[in-house]
């Protein structure tokens, strides 16, 4: 006799579960992203921006790197606004945009990628990032490799 | 029939709310930023949409004209700032919203054309007007009566990737061509709403 409400079974399943938990754990350092989106663009923008939440469970580990598909966009690459040195004017400083090598991601801590901060730049965009939609970015850490995410195409964080 | 009259009632009502809390009002309750003295920019023109017809830094009578120097290609600070406005203007009543313009003035002429930047107004914020001048000394004049800077790194006529920094504040004139009021970078899309429909209350006092 076949039953979908088999207790053993679900047992066995909750075990495989925990089990596998646990080896994602002394697995060590794999960051968790939480939260990723791109801002949705215009027909005629070139670039774009994506935003996420990386906490960081284990040892300290580093972003060095992300990448989309050749259909989403020509180039990615890590980058943060940041207020300009020596541009101040009174309290409103001119903000620039630069091009970090890594973005660290300290021990048991959570690093946000959000708007006027650290933010994974598309340049190139083959096509608009189309409200709704959806963007497979593959993350790269220093320590633990790659990781792909999915972020929502929208115009705030989910 | 009712409804209609019922509505109509209603909107008197809110009316008359929203002008005894404008008479009220002092710029103390705004969330931007206002300088003493105030800005003065009416007389400052710059060159608008595909025929570059001049547009003062000027609002319409009893409208506003919100103004912003930035460049398309910036994929964070810009339209993160043109989205808040957005949806800042979609907190305002339909009336109220069709009362504020906005008009983007591009510090990259190189890469921003008029079509672009229309596009990227329409699809941010509706109601825009591209600013446009390949002449850098009037585009520099026009940025500096607002107190903005900006600077564009050097590039080949038809580079694509090049990085631009600018002041990322937004202004907002009235019909006198005076800056009621500035936002920071980050302001939240309801402190702009807010702003904005005070302000749109005193113009129409």
């Amino acid at each position: 006799m076949k039953s979908r409400t088999n207790p053993n079974r679900r047992a066995v399943v909750a075990l495989t579960l925990a089990a596998l938990a646990v080896a994602g754990c002394s697995g060590g350092s794999a960051p968790d992203v939480d939260k990723a989106w791109a801002r949705s663009s215009p027909m005629m923008a070139s670039a774009g921006a994506a935003y996420m939440e990386i906490s960081n469970g284990g040892a300290a580990d580093a972003l060095t790197g992300a990448s989309v598909a050749a259909s989403i966009a020509g180039r990615v690459e890590l980058h943060e606004s940041r207020p300009a040195e020596g541009g101040n004017h009174g309290s409103t400083p001119m903000m620039e945009m630069v091009h970090v090598e890594r973005i660290e991601i300290p021990a048991g801590g959570r690093v946000m990628l959000e708007p006027g901060g650290f933010h994974i730049m598309l340049l190139g965009l083959a096509e608009p990032l189309a409200n709704g939609t959806e963007l497979e970015i593959t993350l790269s850490f220093e320590k633990a490799g790659e990781l792909k995410v999915v972020a929502i195409v929208g115009d705030g964080a989910p | 029939m009712g409804s209609q009259i019922l509505r109509v009632g209603l909107r008197v009502i809110a009316a008359a709310i929203m002008v005894a809390a404008c008479a009220s009002a002092d710029d103390a309750a705004l969330n931007g930023v206002t300088r003493q003295p105030a800005l003065s920019v009416g007389d400052v023109v710059l060159p608008s949409g595909e025929g570059g017809s001049p547009q003062a830094m000027q609002a319409d009578p009893n409208e506003l004209l919100v103004v912003y120097f930035g460049y398309t290609s910036c994929p964070d600070i810009c339209p993160t700032t043109m989205s808040d406005i957005g949806h800042a203007l979609d907190q305002l009543s339909g009336s109220n919203a069709d009362r504020v313009r906005v008009a983007f003035a591009t510090v990259d002429p190189d890469r921003d054309t008029v079509a672009v930047i229309e596009n990227y107004l329409d699809h941010f914020v509706g109601r825009g007007v591209a600013l446009r001048t390949e002449d850098p000394e009037l585009l520099s004049a026009a940025a500096a009566r607002f107190g903005v800077q900006f600077a564009v790194a050097e590039h080949e006529a038809d580079d694509l990737y090049y990085e631009v920094a600018h002041t990322a504040v937004t202004y907002v004139v009235d019909d006198t061509g005076t800056v009621a009021v500035e936002w920071p970078f980050g302001i939240s899309r309801e402190a702009i709403a807010g702003d904005l429909a005070l302000l749109l209350g005193k113009e129409s006092k």
